[in-house]
């Protein structure tokens, strides 16, 4: 059974659940792998989280969210008009020696989700592709 | 955000009644977590029974409060479920609070910090 959907959510924090509540919920019954689940959940959770906080915040911009099932694969697509963070922020991220201070906690987690991650920047914006298979 | 407390003797228990600890609900649970600890709850228990997902958001509103309360208090979280538990190990986190399986252990541990 495949899935392909997608999604479009305006820059408000409020609005993550709706991605948890609209694709999460669809990937588990069709993958039946609360393990798959959980990481595609953090992975997306994450990204679509940063795509609000450091994408472009004013009320025309709109974060896409795009699900494809290809296969055992399951690929997600995050865009904002946004221009990312820096280009090799998933490159094996760790934390700080300060392990209280808050960075790259984000990056940490969708690293450890995500079995592939690309980054892509151009002039409409920044695309971020997740890409999950069952362990 | 479904929160509950209980004041013991020494320390107060939070209860976290939510499925998921995200952007769209930590900064409430922050802004509970500091308000607790300025009137003085600097000894604490979170329990994170409910609690099925907990995102960056949500740990760096845990870590936060434990810089809050310093030198002058404790916190003590118990009832991770494992992938809860996963997410504090893959961000080193789980050496960083007192982390306990049972309630009961971490009351214990909650009053001898008080009786050191």
């Amino acid at each position: 059974m495949s899935l392909n959907k997608s999604l479009e959510i305006s820059p408000q924090l409020e609005n993550i659940r709706c991605v948890s509540d609209e694709m999460i919920s669809e990937i588990y019954k069709i993958s039946n792998d609360s393990d798959l689940t959980f990481r595609i959940d953090i992975a997306l959770t994450e990204a679509v989280t940063n795509a609000i906080k450091h994408g472009p915040a004013d009320e025309n911009s709109i974060i896409r969210i795009e699900y494809i099932s290809q296969g055992e694969k399951h690929i997600f697509h995050v865009e904002d008009k946004g221009r990312g963070p820096e280009n090799n922020i998933f490159k094996n991220p760790q934390p700080s020696e300060d392990r209280l201070l808050e960075n790259k906690r984000g990056a940490i987690m969708i690293h450890w989700a995500a079995d592939e991650i690309i980054q892509q920047v151009d002039k409409s914006g920044y695309k971020l592709t997740l890409i999950f298979k069952p362990h | 955000m479904n929160i509950e407390f209980e004041r013991h003797d020494n320390s107060t228990v939070v209860r976290v009644l939510e499925d998921r600890v995200d952007a769209a609900n930590a900064s409430e649970l922050k802004t509970y977590l500091n308000e607790m600890i300025e009137q003085g709850n600097a000894i604490l228990g979170i329990d994170l029974n409910m609690v099925s997902f907990i995102d960056s958001s949500g740990l760096g509103t845990l870590v936060s409060a434990l810089k809050k309360v310093g030198q002058n208090g404790t916190i003590s979280l118990w009832g991770l479920t494992q992938q809860v538990k996963t997410l504090f190990q893959i961000t080193q986190l789980y050496e960083v609070f007192e982390i306990f399986e049972q309630e009961s252990d971490a009351i214990e541990a909650l009053n001898k910090y008080v009786a050191q």
